[in-house]
Formats: C-alpha cells, structure tokens, sequence
C-alpha cells in the first residue's frame, strides 16, 4: 500500500513541472485562442539563456535570473510581432504550422550558440532529498510544486480581478467585440506572449536543475496536451491540476500496464490514451469552458 | 472556373474535362515524354530523389484531400503511412503478389485511419488535431512493442516488388512504378473532387452546419474522407517499404507527419497542384540545403558542422516564412506567374 | 545587397560542382549533427574528420587522398537514404554510418552496393556477415559488451549465494537489443533476474521504477541508456539510498554522465570500447597531440578508431591492387589481431564473423573521473554471433 502511496506523490511531484509548463500554454490559449506548439521551446530557450548568464557569464543567479525574466519578456514580444501578428486571422491549421516551425527555428538558434552538448546546470537548490511519506523527494521537484501554485495563484488573481487580465479574455472570447470596447488586441497579444515566455522560463530554470539542459528540452511541449486537455484548454485551474493527475497516471498506468499486460514502457503511450479518452468523453476538459455553437 | 480565355464549351462533360484546353494536354504530355525518358539522363542519386518525391506526393495528396478539401486537421498520417508499409509488407512475405499486397497495405491503412477517425464526429479544429497526434504516438508504440506482428525493434525486411515475373530492383526501375502510381492516385483524387463525395468534402471545410442542413450526413462523410485518405497513405507506405527494403518503427514519426503537414500548406491547402508542388519542394529543401552547406562548408571549413545543422533550423524558417508571406502556398504563386504571363504587358 | 546575398547563395551552390574531381579515395559520413543524438553524434564526427586528416598529412592511402563527404542527417532516415545514393552517385568506396536508424534501413543497400559500412550503432546482428555482410564496427557489440560485464561482476562477487541483478532499460530498439542476450547469460551464469524496469531515454525521473527495483534489492544493475536517462536513474537510485552496484555502457557511462550526475556516479561501471583521453599508447597521445591537449569524450576517440580501422583495411587492399568496395571488406575480414595504436583492444574480422573483439574495457568513477578497472574478454563462441 505504501508503494502505491509513494508512486502517487511521485506522480504528483513529477506532474508539477507539466504543470508549470502547461500553465504557459494555457495563458496563451486564453488570451489569443492560439495553440502553441512551441511551448517546450520557449521553456528551453528560458533554460538556456539563465544557464549562459549563471555560467558562461559568471553572473550570481538571482541577477541572472532576473535578466532571464527580462529576455523572455523581449522574446515573447519578437515572436508575437513577427511571427503571430501576419497570421491574426487565419486558419488555425496555418498558425499550428507557423508554431511548429517556429519551434524547429528555436531549436536551431540554440543548437548554433549553445552547440548540443549537454550542459549541467548551477545547483541553486540543496540536493539532499526532503523525506515525503518515506518517499525520498528531491527538493527541486518541492520548488518545482510551490512554484506552479504560486504562478496559478497570481495568474487567477490576475485573469479574475486585474483589468488587463479582463480584457485578455474579452478578446479571446470576441476579438471584434473587444477591440469594438476600445481594448489594444494588438497590445493585449503582445502581452499574453510576454507573460507565457517569463513562465516558460521559470519552468525551464526549474527543469535545468532536474537533468541538465540540451537542445532535445523541447520535447515536454508535446507531453504538455494531455494535460491541458485534462483540464482544458483555456482553464488556468485546469492547467495545474491537469499536469499533476497526468503525472499520477502514468505512474499508475505503466503499474497497470506491467502487471496486467506484461507491456513495457507504456508510461510514455498513457498519458496519450488518456488523452483520447477525454476527447471522447469530455472534449472541454474538465474545467474549460464550452463552446456553445449557435445557429 | 479559373475562365480560360478563348475556351469554348459546347456540351456539359467538355466543360467538367480536368484538362480543358488542348495546350494545357499538350503540355501534359510533354511532361510525362520528359518523365519516361529522364532515367536515361539523371544519374542513381537524381533519381532516388525523384521517387522519394513520388512517395511523397501521394502522401501529400491525399492528405491534401483530408485535411484542405475536408478541413479534418490531421497530425497523424506519417503513423497511417506506416501502418500501409508494415501490412504491404507482411502480405508480401506472406505470399501474395506485389499488387495485392499493396492494396492490402492501404485497406489496413484506410481501416485504422477510419478508426482514428472516429472522434472527428465529436471533435474539429484543434481538438481534432490533437486527437490525430495522439493517434501518430500510439501507433508509433505500436509499431515498436507488437513484436509479434511488426517485429518490434527488428524491424522488417521487404523484397523488391515484382509485377508478373518482372523484378523492380533499383532505383530506375522502382522510379517507373512509383510514377505510375503516383499519377493514377493523383488523377483518382482530382477526379474525386468533381463527383459528389468531393464536394460534400468541400461543403464540410466550408461550414459544416450548412452542409449538414443540405443533406449532407457529416459523419459517413468524414469517415470516408479519413478512408481515402489513409488508404492512399497506405499505398505510398507499402510503396516506400518495397523501395527501401526494410523498415523499422523510426522511419514513421511525428517528423514525417510535420513534413506532409508542411507540404501541403507550403504548397497550398486545397489543391491538388500545391500539393504536387508542396511535395517537390519539401523533398529537395533537404538536398539543397546540404549541397549548399557542403558549398559553404568549403569555403568556411570551421562552419561546416554548424552550417550543416542548421537545416532543420531551416526547414522551419521556410515553413514560417511561407506563412507569413505567401499563406495560400506555392499553387497561388503559380496561378500569379501564369496570369503575369498571360496579361503580359498588360499586368498589374 | 538582395542581389550580393543571391549570388553568395549562387556561389556557394556552385563550389561544390567546382570541387576536387582530382584523384581522391572518397569515404561518405553520415552524422547527427543536430538531431537527438547530436550531443554524442558530434564528437564522433570530429574524431571521423580528425582522423582523415591525420592519414592525409601522413600521405593519404596508396599515395591518394582521403576526401571525406559529410552529410547531417539528423537520425532521418530518408535523408540519410539520400544522402547515402548522393554518395554513391559521387563514388564512394565506403561509408561511416551512424546510428540504428540509418543503418539498419542501410544494411540491404550497402549489401547490394557493396559498400563496406563503418556504424557507430553496436547492434548484434549487424556482426552476423550471413545477415549484414557489409556492415562492420570497432566496438564489440551491445550483447557481447553486456555479458562481458556479467562475467566481470560474478567474477569479482563476493558474497553468498547467488548474485541477483536487475535490468533497467528504455523501450527503444537501443535499448532492448542487448536485454534478451543479457539474461540468458545471467542465468547462464548462475544469477538471480529479480527485476526488469523501462526509464525513457527522455525521462525526467526514475523514482517510481526504481522503488520497484530496490524492493527487490539486487547486487547488480543494468543500465542501458543515455548519458541523460543514466543521469536520472543514478541521481534518484542516490536519492533512494540504493546500493546496488551500476554498471553500463559505451552510451550510459561517459564524462558527460559525471558532469550531470556529480558524485551519484561515483562508482558506477563503464563499460567501454576504447581507451581514455589520458591514457597512455601511441594512439592516445597522437589524439592528444592532434586536439591540443583539450579533453575529448569516448565518442570522439571511437570515431578516431574506426577511421583508422577502415584505413587499414584499405591499404591493405590498396596493396593487393585495387580499390573498391568489395576488396576493402575483404581486405578488412583478414584483419586479425589488429590494434588501432591502442586505441581499443586488438579486432579481428573474418568472413563468416564481423565482431571485432569480444572484449570490454571496464572503468570505474572514482573520485569523479573514469579510472580503468580492467579488460573482461569473452571466448569468441560461435551460437553468440549475431545475438
């Protein structure tokens, strides 16, 4: 029993960081109705540049990362300006493909300065493990959960309360409408940009002192659907939660799967038929909202 | 109709002809005349590209079919190409003939593309694209652990295929087998869009409540779309199996399904001729790519290893360049150089 | 400044068709310079290149030069089918392949062409002539490595009973290639096979499979990753407090791993192909000479070593009179005892065996560096090859 207990917390620790990864996507989702395929991306390239700042710059790490916030800020705007901005209104298949392009181009850029090696990252976090139930817990992973509560909460506060934050789903619901109210849809793209790529490098900071970076990071984009999927697209409460319930299933899964079908390896496959599970039951998620289709 | 000048139909089927004007057969026909002679001139390396171009435009085009005349948003299909490979694959090893056999790949294809094409009932637009990737990552399990099946990570090993006694082994041969079939699937898939299927495609694309409201029964239509579809994907992954000889689970990612995606939106969402084109131009990206970092590899000889990996940083930028810039594809683009030609000097 | 771009662009198209069509042995390289396993595809293609130009500054082969053509393929395989009939359109007289991806979809090829195939991928059936009878490589392969380290642990087992060992490996042809071999010769042997887990090459934790391991409290365990997946398992096995004795191979366990994984590496078991950087010989010192003294990985110094394995080959067939493809494999398949200065233990091939040797160099991390433990050989027993 207690094996299964630990295999749970695992889940919910390692789900964290789906969390934290999801939760950019969502804000993007929510403000712009855009899917971004270049998540993982994003978390990487946030990775990278506080990696070079801490080490290749010698720079003590709250600086560092600091400027890292400051850099995704800048990023986000450049990719929201030039890449999104040409395509505001056309087919969702285009502005998939403009993601997934964007997302080689990334990967590219940072296999050009950084090389693909893969590169350690400074320990900012104590190593000793925290002892959770018996279940040893890396520190990181604790960071890692806090973090992904803190962003959820600052960022309902913001969506709920905040004027902008108002506006961002004013437009996501009805562009026309919104920018017929007087509200910058340009502005408010701009923004959900910035503020998804400052949480992807946050992700991405914690991520690096898990494993170490390298250019193969962006991967975690495409484990990132299940999860939003779960909790829905456009549901910020649904992101968090999401990442940890994927993280316990596949834990459960792979269990199941070794004990009552002998089939290795299905943990990386769970999280997929999950997925298609939900579409077919529930495709809203969760918690997001649905799209009710008026004649 | 694209209102060719100086045509003039007299009857109904002359109108519906897919080549309407005798130019435009005249051209056609010089086309394949250059096709059926250029072994003759181009060497292995040449011709290995032109049948992966070949393997390509039957996959591009019959994507096209789901996902620019249908509007089914597909991630999946590089999954359905290799599912068409591994059953063309067993049926040929098991006995039957190379024809047969390559049916067989594509109705086992087109028979799990119909599966995974289920939750379009419920699904559209990104839901259903996501649904599709989740299909791309659970065959591509399946490929590496039905062992029994599939071979897992072995993989399988496919003899050439051979038409009535004839071997097709090597790359000249195989170059006049998968014309052939690229042309009748491409025929098959322009003549679908003039019958009634094809257009109860295009009405869903357009909008699926009017559609529905005409007659139009969304659900056995979409299935038959994803049917199609799969089973020609089929037939170019039996083809790419008998071409390369042995195929393992790596060969069909979610790379590939990128890569068609790409093509037929680079090459124009719709249209059979972008997705022609969008195939040629996404195969030789790679080609040109390597020849011209092979170039610069020279000159600069330190750059060399950056220059050479920074093609899929490449193939990226001309996805989102395309996009940006010319979002209705390489098809569009034509249709402009033609008119500027044809208005010349008159062009605006 | 369009127009000066478009002809740099012209310009650097054309170079290559103005290229050497002088007198030159041409050698196709296919690398993953930027795909996911360029962060050891990389070194490995330096030490190819590194190589090459060392003959050529001693004289070429047969007084010709070697011109190596290197293509990225980035772990596609139709690139690399391309790029391979490029090759042969150029006239290649071999190849140095990578991974299992281009291999394996090259090996008909290759046998039809009759293009000798140097892979960086260990696979066991590629060294069974029968079924791959073009395909060679210097490292022994992935199963003979995995025994090796069987019969080097019972060997040095000191407790009672029978040792009991464990299997952790990711679901990916790499990875389950050796497995099947491993526990044959594990029970073989007369060991206990208490438990079998999957970590993802691209796992970011391990805790869950590993508790199920350390339940069953094996002496030993296999790892059969990357140097990423490795670092996971051995930082949380760490974590957990578990004693078992580690032990991997060429992929699992290089300096890279005790870069990322700090002192959870600490002694770990290396299984490995060729000699260290810093060891001694003539060929690590000519490798020292030739990078400046700056430290290269495992990879770089297998590539090194099986540039000049396929050098030696051809001259020997150089001295029997010609040069192609054909004379190369067989000139290679008298290769008996060869010893690449040091660089890995003495290969031999034969016709109707392609495995190199059937040794394993073992090394340990002590005190955060890779420190040779000894060379674990197995008899050359005919029912292993291609298994």
């Amino acid at each position: 029993m207690e094996y299964y207990l630990q295999l749970v917390i695992n889940g919910l620790v390692v789900g964290s960081i789906y969390s934290l990864v999801a939760l950019g996507f969502v804000i993007i989702y929510k403000a712009t109705k855009v899917v971004n395929f270049a998540q993982g991306e994003l978390v990487m390239v946030g990775a990278y540049i506080c990696f070079s700042l801490t080490v290749q710059a010698q720079l003590p790490f709250v600086v560092s990362f600091l400027m890292t916030l400051g850099f995704s800020v800048v990023l986000g705007m450049l990719i929201e300006r030039l890449v999104l901005r040409p395509l505001i209104g056309e087919s969702i298949i285009s502005v998939i493909m403009v993601t997934i392009g964007l997302s080689s181009v990334l990967k590219s850029l940072v296999q050009v300065f950084w090389g693909t090696q893969i590169q350690v990252y400074p320990q900012v976090l104590p190593s000793d493990p925290v002892f959770i139930m018996g279940l040893p817990v890396a520190p990181v992973y604790i960071a890692a959960f806090i973090l992904s509560l803190v962003l959820f909460l600052i960022f309902s506060a913001f969506f709920k309360f905040s004027s902008i934050g108002i506006a961002m789903r004013a437009t996501a619901f009805d562009q026309c409408a919104a920018a017929s109210m007087g509200i910058g849809i340009k502005n408010i793209f701009a923004l959900s940009w910035c503020i998804a790529a400052v949480v992807s490098s946050i992700g991405g900071v914690i991520l690096g002192n898990i494993n170490g970076i390298n250019s193969q990071l962006g991967h975690l984009g495409l484990k990132v659907f299940p999860a939003v999927i779960l909790g829905g697209l456009d549901s910020l409460l649904g992101a968090a939660l999401g990442g940890l319930v994927i993280g316990v299933l596949e834990n459960v899964c792979e269990g199941l799967a070794k004990d009552l079908f002998g089939l290795g390896g299905f943990r990386e496959v769970a999280a997929f038929v999950i997925l298609v599970v939900i579409l077919m039951v529930k495709p809203y998620g969760f918690f997001g909202t649905k799209e009710i289709e008026r004649v | 109709m694209s209102g060719k000048c100086g045509l003039f139909f007299t009857s109904y089927r002359a109108e519906d002809a897919v080549f309407p004007s005798r130019f435009q057969k005249l051209c056609l026909a010089a086309f394949f005349l250059a096709l059926a002679v250029c072994p003759l001139f181009l060497n292995t390396y040449h011709l290995s590209i032109l049948n992966l171009m070949g393997i390509s435009v039957i996959a591009a085009v019959s994507l096209n079919l789901l996902t620019g005349v249908c509007g089914q948003i597909s991630l999946g299909h590089g999954a359905f190409v290799g599912v068409g490979a591994y059953a063309a694959a067993l049926a040929v090893r098991a006995g039957l003939p190379f024809i047969p056999g390559l049916l067989c790949g594509g109705a086992a294809a087109a028979v799990v593309g119909m599966v995974f094409g289920l939750p379009s009932l419920r699904l559209k637009g990104i839901y259903l694209a996501i649904a599709t990737l989740a299909a791309q990552l659970i065959l591509e399990y399946l490929f590496l652990h039905w062992d029994a099946v599939t071979g897992g990570l072995a993989g399988v090993a496919v003899p050439p295929p051979e038409i009535l006694g004839f071997q097709f082994m090597g790359d000249e041969r195989m170059f006049y087998l998968i014309m052939a079939v690229a042309t009748v699937c491409t025929l098959a898939v322009t003549n679908l869009m003039r019958t009634k299927p094809g257009r109860a495609f295009v009405a869903i694309r357009d909008y699926y409540l009017s559609a529905e409201i005409v007659g139009v029964n969304l659900f056995t239509y979409k299935l038959r779309a994803f049917g199609v579809s799969s089973f020609m994907a089929g037939i170019a992954g039996g083809l790419w199996g008998h071409y390369t000889m042995y195929i393992t689970p790596e060969q069909f990612g979610i790379g590939q399904s990128i890569s068609f995606l790409a093509m037929i939106i680079i090459g124009g969402l719709g249209s059979v001729q972008g997705a022609v084109f969008g195939a040629v131009f996404i195969t030789l990206l790679p080609e040109v790519l390597s020849a011209g970092a092979g170039g610069l590899g020279s000159v600069f000889p330190d750059m060399a290893t950056y220059f050479l990996a920074m093609k899929e940083g490449i193939f990226g930028l001309t996805l989102v360049l395309f996009l940006i810039f010319e979002p209705e594809g390489l098809a569009h683009r034509w249709r402009l150089v033609k008119a500027y030609w044809k208005l010349y000097p008159f062009a605006h | 400044m369009k127009r000066f771009l478009t002809m740099l662009v012209v310009a650097a198209l054309l170079v290559p068709a103005a290229a050497w069509s002088a007198d030159t042995i041409k050698i196709g390289v296919l690398s993953d310079l930027s795909g996911p396993t360029s962060d050891v595809g990389r070194p490995y293609a330096e030490g190819i290149k590194a190589a090459g130009a060392w003959l050529n500054s001693q004289g070429g082969i047969a007084g010709k030069q070697l011109e190596l053509i290197q293509v990225d393929y980035a772990y596609n395989v139709q690139q690399a089918l391309a790029a391979y009939k490029n090759f042969i359109s150029k006239g290649i007289v071999a190849l140095q392949g990578w991974g299992t991806g281009d291999t394996e979809a090259l090996v008909q090829f290759v046998a039809k062409d009759k293009i000798p195939d140097f892979s960086a991928s260990y696979s066991a059936h590629l060294t069974d002539p029968a079924k791959a009878p073009y395909n060679f490589f210097v490292a022994a392969d992935y199963s003979t490595m995995l025994r090796a380290g069987i019969k080097y642990l019972k060997d040095n087992f000191k407790g009672a009973g029978k040792p009991k060992i464990a299997f952790i490996y990711p679901n990916h042809p790499y990875g389950l290639s050796p497995i099947a071999a491993g526990k044959d010769y594990a029970k073989e042997l007369g060991m206990e096979i208490v438990a079998e887990e999957n970590v993802d090459l691209k796992a970011m934790d391990a805790t869950t499979q590993l508790l199920a391991v350390q339940k069953a409290n094996p002496d030993f365990c296999w790892i059969g990753g990357t140097t990423a997946s490795t670092a996971v398992i051995l930082k949380d096995a760490k974590k957990l407090g578990m004693k078992a004795q580690f032990f991997s191979n060429i992929w699992g366990i290089d300096e890279n791993l005790i870069k990322l994984a700090g002192d959870a590496a600490e002694g770990a078991i290396s299984l490995q192909a060729s000699a260290g950087y810093d060891d001694a010989g003539p060929g690590c010192e000519l490798i020292r000479k030739v990078t400046n003294g700056q430290h290269q990985v495992a990879s770089y110094i297998r590539g090194f070593a099986s540039m000049l394995v396929m050098a030696e080959g051809m001259k020997r067939a150089a001295a029997k009179g010609e040069l192609t493809g054909p004379s190369i494999k067989a000139a290679v398949e008298t290769l008996k005892d060869y010893d690449p200065m040091g660089l890995t233990p003495p290969i031999s091939y034969t016709p109707a065996d392609h495995r190199p040797n059937m040794a394993a160099v073992l090394f340990q991390v002590k005190g955060g560096k890779m420190v040779k433990l000894a060379t674990s050989t197995l008899e050359r027993k005919a029912e292993w090859l291609g298994k």
